[in-house]
């Protein structure tokens, strides 16, 4: 009673201080009208008086004088005084009501009242806006702590409770589950001798690990190695960077990387899990059992780490021979450094982990029995929706085919994730449809004993085949056409026609009018205007991030055909189907055949480009709408072309040329008069059109110089100059320059090229690797089986060979399948390939045959693993009759 | 002594979800349906049913291998819902031993090893496990074996050894699953005679899982099982060859 007395003297004393300060607060002066400040009341009064002559000069502008508005406000404002000083009185009388939620709904609705009209409107100071807020805040508080003062003796009764019971469960804990002492040698001898005898598959367990640390580390180690040379730091924001090169193929084999850990540690768990079950049911304590699992996975962690540090030092020694053999000096190699140490380190970890969390259902089950039939228990076979499902995965593999073939898509990787989806669905439920078809027919038992691996193991077959033609796709198609695709891209010169490209304005003449005289050099001038498109980049940046707009350099159509000519003096022009209002434009996308076709404008959803006629509007966002029309307008393609007129310096990212017809150009090169600079509207007044605030015109002339090699030096110190005179222009996007020279691309591209030719060779390489290791572990972990089934199949009377040819045919199956399958979509997507990268029946055929070595390559790899696993398979199953 | 009952079930149930049932839907099976019984202290009590009728899963539960679904299970007098899992273990490597039909013997380790594993596993003293596992090693006439794995031993051998390890913590209560089931006639008399032995003279408790009615006659008690239910429970007369012929008759009715 003396606890509940005390407690309600609390409340008062909280009410009493809240509503004080709440009721002194809102007679407090924060509205700044023309003389100064003043109170709420103070306002409505001068208003009443004086109207809008109260109020600033840009609040008079804005305030519309509607005084009913004020007056509702008022009216609410005094309703929810009178509440809080009767809610205060009721308190200092001693007489707690719950009335507070009356003063908070009319502050709240104030609060929104004054965000759009009234006294919202009538003063310019933030406080203003904000007055209401405090009090919301204020009386929501007291009301809180109202509430916590109520509940406060019973959680903290409660707390305590918990605190003695927590006490109590630990001393019960520690009483029920006393183990004194400490294990001897014997058990540590015998954990040993376990452990010895699972070695062969803590070897494997360890060889995985090993590897998955080596790509770790010579992936991380490499791209730092690459990151201080040219622009590889850049290569993040867009662009085919060395480092880019290098993340884009290191992701997918991160992922392969995580793929593989998981299937090992399956593999490794399942049978460790089968040998420990032994001494869960002879009643190892769990402290005991899981320091056991825990140590040989932290062990195998440590030493993945360490072998994947000394492989993966001796990958990178060898990459950096590769490079240094290949470019020389043309590129500046570092070493790596602790973060490549530490941040391999934390990749492994988490390789692990996650591995470790997708096989957590298996550590989880230790029964004796189901653990020693786990891997011999039949595989539900699906009966459901078989043929739908198998025309949902025909189709998915059919849309990634199609979308593919788009360029706007960017030869995407995730449609190849959609492509594997597709053929795994195809797998599991069309081949279960075959095989069920297969069981109706007369001759099932005839093939009964063949195919029983496939009926009986139907979800791991169809795993094994999809993850198989997966890694066979990634190796043959995807990572193989990055690598051909260098082979057969044009000369790194031929990219370049000109010695320098110029982004210039008008009163540059000048400049190139003096290198014209002081070396000679020969200058062309194109009219041009910026042209700029709302996305520059593949990323998908979502509602609120900004997007980062590209430039391009618009050109008329007339311009084109000359600077075709110039490349080719026996070009001939053809009309290009371009419009006078400018909707429809041809584009040139100024890339080699290494690069992967893209799109000018990565907008959501871009089949049509949105492209600005300007520089770039900062304040423009695609989701945005204007009261006027905006300037950044879908527009048509009419044609394209990947190839190089003025120079491939952005590798089609940026700096493409966006031609429109002669008659548009011409009102193109005005346009900026009549566009708002800021957010990309139409200026309609005149008046609102204030050079260099609201409009502003960009670069006006595209310069094209050739000089001889030995001025390259000077021309380049002249134009670094007339860079700086218009670095403004870089103040948006650090990739965009006013000039570009061809030696340094030239350089670039050659070391790109390299990159990338390596690179994807590797990756090539450990696709085709980690596929031959997943046949080894399916065939591993298959061995008990299959010896018992030869056992069984030696007594009903089978003939060895019969025997042999059932277990070569099952392993066979995990080469001709997937390559089947694999064949059809190398050749298909190939094809898709060639289509989208705009290559000549000479580049195709030029590319096959190269292409040809590479597959021929692999798959003799491939076949050569194949006949030897084999031999192994039929000599560790058939071991007793040899 | 005799009187206590070590092991206690009331309206014992275990239901098990057939993931690979060929109905498509997953079905519950009710494998044990209410069982009560007890067994008290030195008993050797047999169960014995058709083959599905729940044996093997009755001797999961009552080892406390596997958790009934409804019921109530009393080791000792004691309520095994109210255990944790580490009590159990507890219970299993100290009151408990096992001897399964296919051995699960560690291949890694040797016949001495093996032995020992529970002493081990309970932190005995070194000087104790090795003076335990010579004595029982001894008894049951595996000296000769003693640094061999079990893949190199013969069926019988290896059951011996599987009994010499159920014995060597002096546990409570053996629970059998048909220990001679892998066995020819000859090394399967040998293990009934050993776990004859083990009940009469070293006062063991055995709980039994069989469907061999020669194997059964040696039981004090057999518990008939049907479609998961006791069907009627033989008490054994003085003759064994009568209780034998009783049982070959309750077994040709089930």
């Amino acid at each position: 009673m003396q606890k509940k007395k005390s407690r309600r003297k609390e409340k008062i004393c909280v009410g009493v201080i809240g509503y004080a300060i709440f009721l002194i607060y809102s007679m407090w002066p924060v509205y700044r009208l023309r003389d100064g400040y003043h109170s709420f009341y103070g306002v409505f009064r001068l208003l009443s008086q004086k109207g809008a002559a109260a109020l600033t000069d840009s609040c008079r502008d804005v305030w519309d004088g509607n005084m009913g508005a004020i007056k509702i406000q008022v009216g609410l404002f005094v309703i929810m005084q009178i509440v809080a000083v009767l809610y205060l009185i009721l308190l200092i009388l001693n007489k707690y009501r719950y009335i507070q939620p009356v003063v908070i709904g009319i502050a709240i609705t104030e609060m929104f009242l004054s965000d759009y009209a009234a006294y919202g409107t009538v003063a310019d100071n933030v406080m203003a806006f904000m007055f209401f807020m405090p009090m919301v805040v204020m009386s929501l508080l007291e009301l809180a702590l109202q509430k916590m003062i109520d509940v406060y003796d019973e959680a903290l009764a409660r707390s305590r409770n918990y605190e003695v019971q927590e006490q109590e469960k630990k001393e019960e804990a520690h009483r029920r589950l006393d183990f004194p002492g400490k294990y001897t040698k014997l058990f540590y001898h015998m954990i040993w001798k376990n452990f010895r005898s699972d070695w062969k598959d803590y070897r494997l367990f360890l060889f995985c690990g090993i590897m998955v640390g080596t790509l770790a580390f010579s992936g991380l180690g490499a791209y730092e190695m690459l990151s201080s040379s040219h622009r590889a730091d850049l290569s993040m924001y867009g662009g085919e960077g060395l480092g880019r090169i290098l993340i884009n193929a290191m992701i997918p084999l991160a992922a392969c990387c995580l793929f593989l850990m998981v299937f090992v540690l399956i593999f490794y768990l399942r049978k460790w899990i089968q040998n420990y079950s032994i001494f869960v049911t002879l009643g190892i304590r769990r402290k005991a059992l899981w320091t056991i699992a825990g140590l040989e996975i932290g062990l195998g962690f440590v030493f993945s780490y360490i072998g994947g540090v000394i492989v993966g030092n001796g990958v990178l020694l060898l990459f950096r021979k590769i490079v240094g053999n290949m470019v020389g000096d043309q590129i500046n190699l570092s070493y790596a450094s602790k973060t490549t140490y530490l941040v391999s380190l934390a990749v492994l970890f988490l390789v692990y982990l996650v591995s470790l969390m997708a096989t957590r259902d298996i550590v989880s089950d230790f029964n004796l029995i189901s653990a020693a039939t786990r891997n011999v228990a039949k595989e539900k076979m699906p009966r459901r929706f078989l043929k739908i499902i198998t025309v949902i995965g025909a189709a998915i593999c059919g849309y990634s085919a199609i979308s593919y073939s788009k360029i706007y898509n960017y030869e995407k990787i995730t449609l190849m994730l959609a492509l594997f989806v597709g053929l795994f669905l195809l797998y599991r439920f069309g081949g279960t449809l075959l095989l069920r078809k297969d069981k109706a027919s007369k001759g099932y038992l005839g093939t009964l004993l063949k195919r029983n691996d496939r009926y009986h193991r139907s979800k791991t077959t169809a795993w094994y085949l999809a993850a198989l033609t997966a890694l066979h796709i990634c190796g043959m198609f995807y990572f193989a056409f990055q690598s051909v695709s260098v082979t057969v891209a044009e000369q790194p010169e031929s990219l370049f026609p000109y010695d320098f490209m110029c982004i210039s304005y008008d009163e540059d003449q000048k400049t190139f009018e003096n290198l014209e005289k002081q070396y000679g050099a020969k200058v062309t001038t194109y009219p041009m205007v910026r042209i700029s498109n709302s996305d520059k980049t593949e990323k998908n940046e979502g509602y609120y991030e900004k997007r980062i707009q590209g430039q391009q350099i618009g050109i008329s159509e007339s311009t084109y055909h000359a600077l075709k000519k110039a490349i080719d003096p026996d070009y001939k022009p053809h009309f290009l189907h371009l419009d006078a209002k400018g909707e429809k434009v041809y584009l040139v996308h100024q890339q080699d055949r290494s690069v992967k076709a893209q799109p000018i404008d990565w907008t959501f959803s871009k089949k049509k480009p949105n492209i600005h006629v300007g520089i770039v509007c900062e304040g423009y966002t695609p989701y945005e709408h204007f009261s006027e029309e905006t300037t950044y307008q879908q527009r048509t393609i009419a044609g394209e072309e990947i190839g190089s007129l003025t120079g491939c310096f952005r590798d089609g990212k940026l700096e493409n040329l966006v031609v429109f017809s002669d008659a548009f150009f011409t009102k193109a090169q005005n346009l900026w008069k009549t566009t708002n600079v800021l957010n990309g509207s139409f200026i309609k007044k005149k008046t609102d059109a204030i050079e260099g605030l609201t409009v502003k015109q960009g670069p006006t002339k595209l310069v094209l110089i050739n000089s001889k090699a030995k001025d390259h030096k000077a021309i380049k110190r002249e134009l670094e100059k007339f860079q700086e005179k218009h670095k403004e222009d870089q103040a948006y996007d650090a990739e965009i320059a006013n000039y570009y020279a061809k030696d340094e691309s030239v350089k670039d591209l050659r070391t790109e090229r390299m990159m990338k030719l390596i690179v994807n060779l590797f990756v090539t390489a450990t696709m085709l690797f980690i596929s031959m290791f997943l046949v080894y572990i399916k065939v591993l972990s298959e061995l008990d089986e299959k010896n018992k089934r030869a056992e069984f199949f030696t007594c009903m009377g089978m003939r060895k060979k019969e025997r042999i040819r059932i277990l070569l045919g099952e392993l066979h199956l995990m080469f001709w399948l997937p390559g089947a399958f694999t064949a059809l979509v190398t050749a298909v997507f190939t094809g898709i390939t060639f289509y989208v990268r705009m290559y000549t029946n000479a580049v195709k055929l030029q590319f096959i045959t190269h292409a040809v070595w590479l597959w021929g390559g692999y798959i003799l790899v491939e076949l050569l693993f194949m006949w030897l696993l084999g031999k192994f398979m039929v000599r560790k199953v058939e071991k007793d009759d040899e | 002594m005799n009187n206590q009952e070590i092991i206690k079930v009331e309206d014992l149930t275990r239901n098990y979800r057939m993931i690979y049932a060929e109905n498509p839907e997953d079905r519950e099976i009710k494998v044990l349906k209410g069982l009560n019984f007890a067994v008290k202290t030195e008993e050797f009590v047999g169960i014995m049913g058709k083959s599905g009728c729940g044996k093997t899963t009755l001797l999961k539960v009552l080892g406390l291998i596997d958790k009934p679904t409804d019921g109530t299970l009393y080791f000792n007098g004691v309520d095994s819902r109210k255990l944790w899992s580490d009590e159990l273990a507890d219970i299993r490597r100290r009151k408990m031993g096992f001897i399964f039909q296919d051995f699960y013997l560690l291949d890694s380790l040797s016949v001495e090893d093996n032995i020992m594993v529970p002493m081990v596993l309970d932190k005995a003293p070194v000087k104790d496990c090795l003076e335990k596992v010579a004595y029982y090693m001894e008894k049951f006439g595996l000296m000769h074996l003693t640094k061999k794995k079990p893949n190199e031993l013969s069926g019988g051998e290896r059951q011996r050894v599987a009994i010499c390890r159920a014995l060597i913590n002096d546990p409570e209560l053996i629970l059998a699953d048909e220990p001679t089931g892998n066995l020819d006639t000859q090394s399967g008399q040998i293990v009934i005679d050993a776990l004859t032995e083990i009940n009469e003279k070293m006062k063991k408790t055995i709980l039994m899982v069989t469907h061999d009615p020669k194997m059964a006659s040696y039981c004090s008690r057999i518990i008939l099982l049907k479609d998961g239910q006791i069907l009627e429970e033989l008490k054994r007369e003085k003759d064994q060859d009568a209780f034998y012929h009783r049982i070959v008759d309750k077994m040709q009715e089930l």
